[in-house]
């Protein structure tokens, strides 16, 4: 921790001070009026993401203002209050920095049973109820929505696609009267799917654009790293910035740390839907990883596989992918390697967990890939969408074409299979050489233009 | 164990029949390509007896070597090689541990030698374990039986199939020896090579030379009679009957029957007509796997920078086959998940961690006791050697002068610097990482893609 302190001095006060004076000046900031900056749900690469900004910008008070907005009465269970208190009681700068904010005590009570802790209260202290052994700076925590978000200039979406839009439905009521739009980042990574008038792909920044009427210009993904306490303790990462040109290319500078590079894209659609994708082979890989004892083989087979159908699957949603290499590959190389949805995966393959228990899991937050599976499968299994079967000759929907996607359906949504079902999947002798759905994807012209909602 | 081995055989007995019945249909399909009559066993020979080599001869024996009238086959290994002490302490442990090895020694009266060898009163050579199943660089894991001689021309004289479990160091060197004992031969044997290595020739314009490159000049062989198999490179899993996928690469005349003849329910083959994409890449890789030892044991296995890695080593790939060949197949699909599996573990990755760590330094050399060849260190010499000529000199996407390739290849450099000139440690590959100057992947691709700069000469081609 001291070494983190030390580098993190190390960086000049006056270059961070430049940064921010620059989106200031983008974003048209007088000088006695702070740029607002609010986190919209408290997950663990959310609560990252805010505590990042505050430990960067915070320091400049009159510049700048960090908020973070979770919902109110969260109960914390003992189990974890236990937790949380050995977590801080081995930690002395922890332990010190609480005890001179006077907020020690309140551990002390919970960890005895004579205490309820709540989510945002503990948020307050830097404790994030998904990441507990990583804590974070003291954040400023606001339950109530409209307090947080009526007159932010750029608002952080770390909720989950599957709240994203009901909860930017009930912003756009406080921001009926705003005059200058706001700057949306969002984080999410879940899609859904929608079959009226045509099947499509919704993802969360067209939610975020639809519930708020916010223009796209103004909404961009953020993708990259999924390992949040690993980004926070510094570990060197790259993320990516995609959409409009206006807003990207400052905004990538701005959020750059030394340990933290972020690029800029303008492949939007691409990068928030494989971001939604490969949480869904996330999942099957850590099915493989359990069953076959981290086989370092099979694991490349199903790497093998899988990539080529998220390929397959990317040339049917964009006329002109952005290669699977580079960052992209990267994203899908971590999401599989770690993270909470190849984690899923490995405890259902061990029976540590049950499909029954949802895909909301305390201590780790949602697994978008489960819905991300639903929501791919069902796209793509419409027979509006069939193509011909590079063998048979026949008309096939998409969905027949990825082996692995639709065993993961038949395992996580309609149940028939178990785990060990995505074994047979990947040893079925009649499974075509993934090079193949390779060629097919760059091969065939039958790019969907309205997959994503877009007009021919 | 017990347990385990009591399944085995029990799905062994239950399918034996049926799996023995499109064997023999298989060798036989084989044989008849090969034209060869009634009395006259195919033969193959493994030359060469690393992990991979070795396993490779294992599971034919395995597969074919029940029909003993039709299909031969043996391997070449040097004589001579002395087992150490610790080894030999080391195999001991392993034999004792595990019951059907032991009950397989006794039975074939060829126990006692190695208790000998534990207790120091002898001297075991790596050629007369092999033949219980003993390969030196993969001890943990016993192979069945395996024919083998140390005799290069007894070994390969009459052999139809030869497959180079050789490094590429001394794959010239061994084949220009083998052309001698071929000089009479009338049918023209088939040649499948396991290696991955490769060199780099300056003259007369600077060029990569290819293990299956070498073997043609070598031997005289036409090129169509020689393949490549890429693929897996965890040699003990792929024994262990873990599921894996592999590639045969080569002319159109073989490939495709040998990848039916070599299938395994457990071991799947494809065929691929892009003999130099795969066949160099699975030397380039190597490069990058030791890499990402490095970055991994710096990172106590971090998966943030595991990734970041990922990315610029991945993107530094696809620039250099882009060099190489005029439409190299997209690293994505098989060839991605064999950079997956080599980055993720293999000796070359081990390599790098321990190099980390301190507990192996580059004076030893790039032949690791029960490691074997890390042939990632000489393809780091090889390929920055390449790129860094100036006469292959070409614009970068915004700087206005021309530079040679290796400068877009930062993390290559930085390899070389740490592996061959031996300037900076280890920790200069996160260095590396971490400039903030350095590109973002994304845009060393686009370059790849969009500028034609392929070098048809850097394969030997007009």
């Amino acid at each position: 921790m001291m070494d983190h302190l030390v580098e993190t001095n190390s960086v000049p006060s006056r270059l961070v001070e430049e940064r921010l004076d620059e989106i200031r000046r983008v974003m048209g900031k007088a000088d006695d009026d702070p740029l607002r900056i609010v986190g919209v749900g408290a997950g663990a690469w959310g609560s990252v993401f805010i505590a990042m900004l505050q430990e960067n910008y915070g320091k400049f008070r009159g510049k700048v203002s960090v908020r973070i907005w979770r919902r109110g009465g969260r109960a914390i269970d003992k189990a974890t209050a236990e937790h949380l208190f050995e977590v801080i009681n081995s930690r002395e700068e922890l332990l010190r920095r609480l005890i001179r904010r006077c907020a020690y005590l309140k551990y002390v009570e919970a960890r005895l049973g004579d205490r309820v802790l709540y989510a945002d209260e503990i948020l307050k202290d830097g404790f994030c109820l998904n990441m507990i052994e990583t804590p974070l700076c003291p954040l400023k925590v606001v339950t109530n929505l409209q307090e947080a978000v009526w007159d932010a200039d750029i608002v952080i979406n770390g909720l989950p696609s599957t709240e994203t839009f009901q909860v930017f439905n009930e912003i756009s009521k406080y921001w009926k009267e705003r005059v200058n739009a706001p700057v949306i980042i969002s984080l999410a990574k879940g899609v859904e799917a929608e079959f009226e008038p045509h099947p499509r792909i919704v993802t969360p920044t067209q939610m975020i654009h639809r519930a708020t009427g916010i223009p796209l210009e103004n909404i961009l993904y953020l993708g990259g790293p999924n390992i949040a306490s690993e980004v926070y303790n510094k570990e060197y990462a790259n993320a990516r910035i995609c959409g409009s040109e206006k807003w990207r290319k400052p905004l990538g500078k701005f959020l750059r740390q030394s340990h933290f590079i972020v690029w800029d894209n303008s492949d939007l659609i691409t990068h928030e839907v494989m971001g939604g994708l490969k949480n869904v082979y996330a999942i099957g890989a850590g099915m493989v990883a359990t069953l076959t004892k981290e086989s370092a083989t099979s694991k490349s087979v199903y790497f093998a596989h899988c990539t080529s159908e998220m390929i397959f699957i990317t040339h049917l949603l964009a006329k002109e992918p952005e290669k699977l290499a580079g960052p992209l590959l990267a994203d899908t190389y971590v999401t599989l390697l770690k993270g909470r949805n190849a984690w899923y995966g490995q405890k259902l393959a061990k029976g540590e967990l049950s499909l029954e228990m949802g895909d909301s899991i305390k201590g780790k937050g949602m697994i978008q890939g489960v819905s991300a599976v639903k929501a791919f499968f069902e796209l793509l299994n419409q027979s509006s969408l069939s193509l011909q079967h590079p063998e048979e000759g026949k008309p096939v929907t998409p969905a027949e074409l990825c082996p692995i996607l639709k065993m993961l359906y038949r395992i996580l949504i309609t149940r028939e299979f178990s785990c060990e079902a995505i074994l047979e999947a990947l040893r079925d002798e009649t499974m075509n050489d993934p090079r193949e759905l390779i060629e097919i994807a760059h091969s065939h012209l039958f790019f969907q233009p309205w997959l994503l909602g877009q007009k021919p | 164990m017990v347990g385990s081995i009591e399944a085995k055989s029990l799905q062994s007995n239950g399918s034996v029949h049926h799996i023995g019945l499109n064997l023999e249909e298989k060798l036989d399909e084989f044989r008849r390509l090969l034209g060869k009559s009634e009395k006259d066993p195919l033969r193959i020979v493994s030359v060469g007896a690393g992990a991979w080599g070795s396993v490779f001869a294992a599971l034919l024996q395995e597969s074919y070597g029940g029909f003993r009238d039709k299909f031969q086959i043996r391997i070449w290994r040097r004589a001579g090689r002395a087992v150490d002490r610790e080894t030999a302490e080391h195999l001991f442990e392993v034999i004792n541990s595990r019951e059907d090895i032991l009950r397989r020694l006794i039975r074939r009266c060829a126990y006692l030698k190695y208790v000998e060898a534990r207790l120091g009163d002898r001297t075991l050579y790596a050629d007369e374990i092999l033949k219980d199943g003993f390969c030196l660089n993969m001890v943990d894991t016993p192979l069945c039986p395996l024919k083998v001689v140390t005799n290069l021309q007894e070994a390969v004289w009459d052999a139809d199939i030869v497959v180079n479990g050789l490094p590429s160091t001394e794959t010239r060197e061994v084949f220009e020896e083998i052309s001698k004992y071929w000089k009479e031969r009338i049918t023209v044997p088939i040649i499948i090579s396991l290696s991955k290595g490769i060199e780099t020739a300056l003259e007369p314009v600077p060029h990569i030379i290819t293990p299956t490159k070498m073997i043609h000049q070598a031997t005289g062989v036409p090129i169509d009679n020689v393949l490549y198999l890429g693929g897996p490179n965890i040699a003990a899993e792929i024994y262990n009957k873990e599921y894996a996928n592999a590639r045969i690469c080569g002319a159109a005349k073989w490939r495709k029957p040998l990848a039916k003849f070599l299938r395994q329910p457990h071991f799947i083959v494809w065929d691929n007509s892009d003999l130099v994409t795969h066949e160099v890449m699975g030397g380039l890789k190597n490069v990058y796997a030791i890499g990402a030892g490095m970055v991994a044991a710096l990172t106590n296995e971090s998966a943030t920078s595991k990734s970041v890695y990922f990315a610029h080593c991945t993107s530094e790939m696809i620039f250099i086959t882009h060099l190489l060949a005029e439409e190299p197949e997209k690293l994505a699909g098989p060839l991605l998940a064999d950079t997956y599996v080599t980055l993720l573990k293999g000796r070359n990755a081990w390599y790098g961690q321990m190099l980390a760590k301190g507990e192996i330094n580059r004076d030893m050399g790039d032949s690791i006791s029960g490691k074997g060849m890390i042939q990632g260190v000489s393809a780091v010499g090889a390929f920055y050697q390449l790129l860094s000529q100036s006469s292959l000199s070409i614009l970068p996407s915004e700087e206005k002068k021309p530079v040679a390739p290796v400068e877009s290849c930062p993390i290559l450099k930085t390899l070389y610097k740490i592996l061959i000139t031996r300037e900076q440690s280890t920790q200069a590959i996160l260095q590396a990482l971490r400039d903030e100057t350095l590109n973002d992947p994304r845009d060393r691709i686009e370059i790849a893609q969009s500028h034609a700069f392929y070098r048809p000469s850097l394969l030997g081609q007009p």
